[in-house]
């Protein structure tokens, strides 16, 4: 199978299987620490599936393609982020200066902040998490200027169609703005982060001879500064909660579970399900498998009587969280859960809206801040209905019993 | 910060692929590990984590 992976790299052509690994490839990560050259093999399949694309189709046809998907992903974040925030909020997220406050900044204009939060762009469509992060980060007194959005693209869309070229124009130039930290980078994107530290940064470092900053996940950070976040988690969050898990990002599930054990209160059941892949989303290529995983996991929930399941990353929030409306627990992100134990409370619009499962309805509900924020309902409903709607791996309704 | 042109950032990409291709021994252990027993579209989960 490797050496029909190495083919495809080396030839863009080779045997199915090989196709097929590279294609079903959830960006797991085991296969970096098994190997023991120092290869990485994760980026390999990358770069197979690089080839891939190219040679299906012609440059012209990858760069429409790139320029089509990313259009999607653009509008999709900027749209339901200003269904669902004010000015004010948008502002913080680095998504609209005001006169008042330079965008998504915490130090004067001129200063240097401690990191730069890179939130990537689809953590907006679930913007009380990342609403949720930056309060965490102001209760640890860091200063950081939050960059993010399609403004600050990682390069993945134009490089999943094969435009390479692209690709690194846009990482390149995401990365220059984001070496604006102290200290480096923060991330909340596990795909952004792969992007950029297995792609992006290394090859950077190789044509200018050094890296410009490096780049953290978010819980890893944390993890950091446990011990400043005990004495802040003060409130008891009374929880029986299961965590859904992908790994691709090592360390971080747990960090996160030991970040949950502290929040007096929560009592953490192993479901002993599964964990597979960087996030939810970079199952979509084994639909069929990654139904079964989310059935089984809601099942298991269930059987061990929790209160709530809890995700990490927010792909995993948007396809299970409308679950909510049929399983008895509920299903939240890890943040409301340390927010809570904080003090710190954002409401989740996104549950709420797409367990309405009425694109009308849903555009109804959001009248208010579409008409202060300029969203236009048409291109709205289009947004709920392609991206918020879609975005549903296990059909809801209940399977009979 | 050096600026960088576009071709260097994919000549470079290409290096870095290259030294890996070179790098590797085809000894399957990242095969082995692989969590997913059948590729593309009838797979099953191989092992509890
Ligand atoms: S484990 Fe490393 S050296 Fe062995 S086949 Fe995989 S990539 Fe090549």
């Amino acid at each position: 199978m490797i050496s029909g992976v190495l083919d495809i790299v080396r030839f863009g052509d080779g045997p199915q299987v090989s196709k097929a690994w590279a294609k079903g490839c959830a960006l797991t990560g085991d296969c970096i620490a098994a190997c023991p050259e120092g290869v990485n093999p994760r980026f390999l399949l990358a770069m197979a599936r690089v080839k891939m694309a190219r040679q299906a189709a012609e440059p012209r046809e990858q760069r429409k393609k790139g320029v089509e998907n990313f259009r999607l992903v653009a509008d999709g974040t900027n749209v339901l982020a200003r269904m669902q925030l004010s000015a004010n909020e948008l502002t913080r997220l680095g998504q609209k200066a005001t006169e008042r406050l330079e965008s998504g900044s915490t130090v004067k204009p001129g200063e240097r902040p401690d990191f730069v939060f890179y939130t990537g762009c689809n953590v907006l469509k679930t913007p009380h998490i990342a609403l949720l992060a930056l309060d965490v980060m102001d209760a640890l007194g860091v200063t950081y200027k939050v960059m993010g959005g399609p403004s600050h693209c990682c390069g993945i869309v134009q490089a999943r169609t094969g435009d390479l070229e692209v690709s690194g124009r846009v990482a390149t130039n995401s990365l220059d703005k984001l070496a604006e930290g102290k200290t480096g980078v923060i991330s909340w994107c596990a795909s952004c982060h792969v992007q950029f530290t297995e792609t992006t940064l290394p090859t950077i470092e190789k044509v200018r001879g050094s890296r410009p900053f490096e780049m953290t996940p978010f819980m890893l950070f944390l993890a950091t500064r446990f011990d400043d976040m005990r004495p802040l988690l003060r409130k008891p969050v009374p929880l029986k909660i299961a965590l859904h898990k992908h790994p691709g990002v090592k360390g971080v599930v747990e960090a996160g579970i030991t970040l949950l054990q502290m929040v007096p209160g929560i009592e953490i059941v192993d479901l002993h399900q599964p964990a597979v892949g960087l996030m939810s989303n970079f199952l979509n290529a084994l639909p069929e498998y990654k139904r079964g995983l989310h059935l089984a996991e809601l099942e298991a929930a269930e059987a061990a009587g929790v209160d709530a399941l809890v995700a990490i990353y927010h792909p995993d929030h948007r396809d299970l969280c409308a679950h909510e409306r049929e399983w008895p627990f509920k299903i939240i992100n890890i943040l409301d859960i340390v927010g809570e134990s904080m003090g710190l409370h954002h409401d989740d619009h996104f549950k709420r809206l797409k367990i309405m499962q009425d694109a009308d309805a849903i555009v109804a509900d959001c009248k208010d801040l579409m008409s202060a924020n300029g969203v236009d309902p048409a291109m709205a409903r289009d947004m709920v209905v392609k991206v918020m709607l879609a975005d549903q791996p296990l059909p809801l309704g209940r399977p009979a019993a | 910060m050096q600026p960088m042109t576009q071709t260097a950032f994919e000549v470079a990409l290409t290096e870095r692929t290259s030294e890996m291709l070179d790098a590797c021994t085809k000894c399957g252990k990242c095969v082995e590990i692989y969590p997913v027993t059948a590729p593309a579209g009838s797979a099953t989960p191989r092992r509890q984590r």
